[in-house]
């Protein structure tokens, strides 16, 4: 067994908004190693995206503990918990949120400069990062020059920037196409078949299970903690296998190579994000046997999402 | 990056953002000619008196220099004593009374006659100032062409003239001018006259644009006038002695030498350059506060146009900044970034409205200065490098520090609860 990236003990988040309280979270615990790859999955205001919040420090719990990495982060001052997102975690959403007066490489190199990383540097990594998620000749490209679908992966690159050790997605399907949103769910797998730990927020119980372990979550509550059984191909609209992906293996899409199991998740000690070139790893131990597939190599991703569309 | 950021922010509305810039450098351009105007009045004032170095003038009690047409008589008594003044450098006296001058053809010739009616001998009549000079010493005005009237004569025979004398009379210098004394002309009314040669043109420090003027030697005037003008000036001026840099001294030197005029001669008072400015000062007191209010409000008009606009801004951004703060800039780069885009704004609209200031104070300056009775070299708006900059400066921190409410905010921003309210927007 890996050993825990992140832990969450008895969380509760109270907010109030439009004038009413907001119980959120009720008392949430759960434990996620590293490298493993989970999806939160429930209804709309079933508190996945605070807890999403809460594990990524971008929120804090009212009470209860969170532990990244074995230290205590509830507490966590402003500046500290900047920090913490800065340099270790990696945040996409569903709207993007790209600086729309930026190019697709400023957007990416923003968390570098943050960071203090030297311009030449982080041109040249940022560039790569774009490189790695199939958008090398699109660098100079404004957000709104870009398609839905090469937006979230400019975001997905910003979010690897800082080769963070958790990548946090919520909803980032949301607003894609199905073809585009499986495409981008194929990137995640593979970042996180890279070693990379990724936490997805999804209301869709479909495209969770890409993720090798589902979440559900029911009014601020875990109501189940699954694995999932294999490693299933995104469906995309129409697919007839979405009622059964969770239970049945999945056709692999024409470019990818047959399934393999794994025995545990990939290894820290992965190359996904500080070194953008992307590679094959070897078997690791999940806490269930899943299907993986190879790393995502350029040429997989620019034929995988295509051109603009 | 935070640079490039702030650009971003302010190219996203580039309408918006030219419009806020024009604004600023609007009232930067008020600003800076209110400062101009505060300033300008008392420094060209302060210039024109000290430009032809004497610090005292001399006048009938109780009166300013040509401001009525009282004289002081035993003027050559009280010339010399003041010359007799081991403090005293130069004395420059003169005699001002309005005369009437007719251009009498191009004859280059010379000579006086007395008693003739001036309807005989004018093909073009104006009344003009005229100023009895030592022009040795005068101080009255500065030679432009020709050369000033020989300074030993006693019987007015040649004059030097302005241009709006020259252009009223179509004369030019060498032309003969019949001049008489301030008697109507239209009323056929005959006085003393003399043919007096024009020998150059000047300019009148003191004379008002477009007032035709013209000076003689003091002594040929105090004869031309009669008993009017004998043995009587209207203004002498002095200059102090005085030691190169040693302000102090020379102040307290001429304000000695300035109680000592006014103890020993009860009929004449005495003004300093200093005292003349401070009375100009208080006349122009009205001015200035209008001028300070137009500044100050200038500066309001400049902090509200950054403060509305970098607001509007960063409420049409929340989302963005969440995010921003999300994936882990710091509070203060938000801080930084938005103060940045009022910086920028300022700068903008600062270097746009110095230039829009200057051409505005040149335009300005020109209208007031042909307001009737003002002396032509005063200016009214004038370049003070060290106000304009400390005022500027001012706008640009005002700028700046306008954009720290709207960045103060955006800092605080609750970065959890921004991206719920997006996701729900």
């Amino acid at each position: 067994m890996t050993r825990i990236l992140i832990e969450a003990s008895n969380v509760q988040r109270r907010y109030r908004t439009g004038g009413t309280d907001v119980h959120a979270l009720r008392g949430v615990s759960l434990r996620i190693h590293e490298g493993e790859f989970v999806a939160i999955v429930g209804a709309s205001g079933s508190g996945k995206s605070t807890l999403l919040h809460l594990l990524g420090a971008v929120d804090a719990p009212d009470s209860g503990k969170v532990l990244f990495d074995g230290n205590d982060i509830s507490g966590l001052t402003d500046a500290q918990a900047t920090l913490l997102r800065l340099h270790r975690v990696g945040l996409v959403f569903q709207r993007f949120y790209l600086m729309p007066t930026l190019s697709a490489l400023e957007n990416v190199a923003l968390p570098m400069a943050e960071a203090g990383v030297p311009t030449t540097e982080r041109r040249t990594r940022a560039q790569q990062l774009l490189s790695f998620v199939g958008l090398g000749e699109r660098a100079s490209h404004r957000p709104t020059q870009l398609s839905g679908g090469e937006q979230q992966r400019v975001a997905v690159a910003r979010a690897l920037a800082n080769k963070p050790a958790l990548l946090l997605a919520d909803e980032p399907t949301g607003e894609l196409d199905a073809a585009t949103g499986k495409a981008l769910i194929e990137l995640l797998q593979s970042l996180n078949a890279d070693g990379l730990t990724c936490v997805l927020v999804t209301h869709d119980p479909a495209l969770a299970q890409s993720a090798r372990r589902v979440i559900t979550m029911r009014d601020g509550q875990i109501v189940s903690d699954t694995p999932v059984a294999e490693h299933v191909v995104v469906p995309t609209a129409g697919d007839e296998q979405t009622a059964n992906a969770a239970s049945q293996p999945a056709s692999q899409p024409a470019s990818q190579p047959a399934s393999q199991p794994v025995s545990q998740p990939a290894s820290q000690s992965a190359s996904h994000p500080s070194s953008p070139q992307p590679s094959s790893k070897s078997a690791a131990t999940a806490p269930v046997e899943v299907t993986r597939r190879p790393s995502l190599t350029p040429a997989d991703a620019d034929a995988a999402f295509g051109a603009k569309e | 990056m935070r640079l490039t950021l702030a650009f971003a922010a302010l190219r996203r509305h580039p309408m918006r953002t030219l419009l806020a810039i024009f604004g600023l450098a609007i009232a930067a351009a008020l600003l800076i000619d209110m400062v101009m105007l505060a300033t300008g009045m008392r420094e060209s004032f302060r210039s024109l008196l000290t430009s032809q170095g004497y610090e005292l003038r001399v006048t009938p009690r109780g009166t300013l220099p040509f401001d009525t047409e009282a004289t002081v008589g035993g003027a050559a008594e009280l010339v010399a004593e003041l010359r007799a003044h081991p403090d005293i450098e130069r004395v420059s006296p003169s005699l001002g009374t309005t005369v009437q001058v007719s251009s009498a053809g191009s004859s280059r010739s010379g000579g006086t006659s007395a008693g003739a009616d001036t309807s005989t001998t004018s093909a073009t009549t104006t009344s003009a100032f005229a100023l009895g000079t030592q022009p040795d010493v005068q101080g009255e005005y500065s030679v432009l062409t020709g050369r000033a009237p020989a300074a030993g004569d006693s019987v007015l025979r040649e004059v030097i003239v302005n241009g709006a004398l020259l252009q009223k009379l179509s004369a030019r210098v060498g032309d003969t001018l019949t001049v008489t004394t301030g008697r109507s002309a239209q009323l056929r009314m005959s006085g003393d006259q003399s043919m007096v040669i024009i020998t150059g043109e000047a300019r009148f420090l003191y004379v008002p644009p477009g007032l035709p003027a013209m000076s003689a030697p003091l002594a040929a005037v105090q004869t031309f006038l009669g008993d009017a003008g004998r043995d009587r000036i209207s203004l002498a001026m002095a200059s102090v002695r005085s030691a190169p840099g040693d302000n102090q001294n020379n102040s307290a030197r001429t304000e000695a030498v300035r109680e000592w005029i006014e103890t020993t001669f009860s009929r004449v008072t005495a003004i300093s350059t200093e005292t003349a400015i401070v009375q100009v000062e208080e006349r122009l007191a009205y001015f200035r506060q209008l001028a300070f209010i137009l500044g100050a409000l200038s500066l309001v008009i400049g902090v509200l146009l950054v403060t509305t606009l970098v607001s509007l801004s960063v409420n049409e951004r929340l989302g963005e900044l969440a995010v921003l703060r999300a994936i882990g800039v710091a509070r203060g780069g938000v801080l930084q970034q938005i103060m940045l885009e009022g910086l920028l704004l300022g700068v903008a609209g600062i270097t746009l409205g110095l230039g829009l200031g200057l051409i505005t104070a040149q335009w300005l300056n020109t209208i007031l200065r042909d307001f009737p009775g003002l002396p032509a070299d005063l200016d009214f708006f004038v370049w003070s490098a060290e106000a304009a900059w400390k005022s500027l400066a001012m706008l640009l921190v005002a700028s700046t520090l306008a954009g720290a409410w709207p960045a103060w905010r955006a800092s605080k921003l609750r970065v959890a609860q921004a991206l719920r309210e997006e996701a729900i927007g």
